[in-house]
């Protein structure tokens, strides 16, 4: 047993499982458990490889957590560790929300469940209202931003065009937007 | 071949969802609307479950969606979608790392995206209050006047919003314990009859 602990893949398994048991409400919130047990406790990391990899996880696209599993996997045993680290994250995720869906199936008719339902729900609402305050503070800051956002809520709630192409089309804004800022300010040098 | 086309829309949101689990979720409803027949109300569901059970939104989602369209498979299919994608961008990209170092036109493109990513988000928040606040299904009925668009609200979501919203905000309790708190309330108050 002990044997089948040590294993390094094994190790990198269940750590990751474990940060994916413990995530709940959004990946950011677990960064300074994760930096504790990653870099202090099993010293896998060194702080500034840590940092560049949360760097990496929130720049791509994606989500946060897996990057982050998938980089660690990585930088510890190459592929085969990132293939523990990211099936590690998700498994939580996997049996505990297929569960609740079987759930969800069965006892929908129930009273009681779609009462505490309806209180999921309006919280859900608060809770997503309370995450786009939070984030769009310190994003909104020009009118760029301002316009882009609000531009992108119109199109996805008004228009039936497709999110893919919302993105795509930020994207591309984003590229000639912050290629007309560089070369004015190559121009003020 | 469902699960392929399952795993193709998974894998191409894996691809372009900047920032974060939350800003998926437009997408994921699409998905949900496409390979489930999910609903607003559904979808509402989705949302307030994946923040509420352990691991990141994203997963959680794409799981749910995924078992709801094609069973274990299914979800199994999907959250391969979506962190495929990662698997192979964070590699690439780490391998890359030490010799780009900071690129300042790479920089300025991401924060000129994160505006969308906000933008997406408040669109989720759109479809859930339509779904939650209202009696009847906005997308599927349409309103004569603001009149009558009035006569449809449900006030009772509105007030559990309200006070959800005061324990997120005010005493700043996690988002599970906010769940368990108005689900507890909703199933009494429901349960019971009181409304």
């Amino acid at each position: 047993m002990k044997k089948i602990l040590d294993n390094p893949y094994i190790q990198i398994f269940c750590s990751f499982f474990k940060f994916g048991l413990f995530t709940i409400g959004g990946g950011l919130v677990m960064v300074s458990y994760i930096e504790q047990v990653l870099v202090e406790e099993k010293k896998w990391l060194t702080k500034e490889e840590f940092l560049d990899g949360l760097t990496i996880s929130q720049g791509l696209p994606g989500i946060v957590a897996i990057n982050m599993a998938t980089y660690v996997g990585y930088r510890k045993k190459g592929i085969a560790g990132a293939i523990c680290a990211t099936i590690g994250v998700i498994m939580p995720s996997l049996i505990i929300m297929i569960i609740v869906a079987m759930l969800m199936k069965q006892f929908s008719e129930n009273r009681f469940v779609s009462g505490a339902l309806m209180g999921v729900k309006a919280c859900a609402v608060a809770l997503v209202t309370h995450a786009v305050i939070k984030l769009g503070k310190p994003v909104l800051t020009s009118v760029y931003a301002w316009i882009i956002a609000i531009a992108s809520l119109l199109v996805i709630a008004l228009t039936g065009v497709q999110v893919v192409w919302v993105v795509i089309g930020g994207i591309v804004i984003s590229i000639i937007y912050t290629a007309i800022r560089t070369n004015k300010m190559k121009e003020v040098d | 071949m469902n699960l392929l086309a399952l795993f193709w829309e998974f894998f191409k949101l894996g691809i372009f969802s900047f920032g974060g689990g939350q800003a998926m979720l437009p997408w994921i409803y699409e998905i949900g609307q496409k390979f489930c027949g999910m609903d607003a109300d559904e979808f509402t569901n989705l949302v307030g479950l994946s923040q509420m059970t352990p691991g990141p939104v994203g997963v959680n989602a794409a799981t749910y969606v995924g078992y709801m369209s094609e069973g274990i498979i299914g979800s199994i299919v999907a959250t391969l979608g979506v962190a495929i994608p990662a698997f192979i961008l964070v590699i690439t990209v780490s391998i890359f790392l030490k010799k780009k170092g900071e690129s300042k036109f790479i920089q300025g493109t991401l924060e000129g995206i994160r505006p969308v990513a906000i933008g997406l988000i408040a669109s989720a928040i759109y479809v859930m209050a339509k779904a939650c606040f209202f009696d009847i299904d906005l997308d599927k009925e349409s309103v004569g006047s603001i009149g009558e668009l009035f006569s449809h609200i449900e006030i009772v979501p509105i007030i559990f919003c309200v006070i959800a919203l005061f324990i997120i905000g005010k005493f700043k309790l996690s988002p599970i314990k906010s769940m368990g708190i108005m689900a507890a309330l909703g199933a009494v108050v429901y349960g019971f009859g009181l409304v």
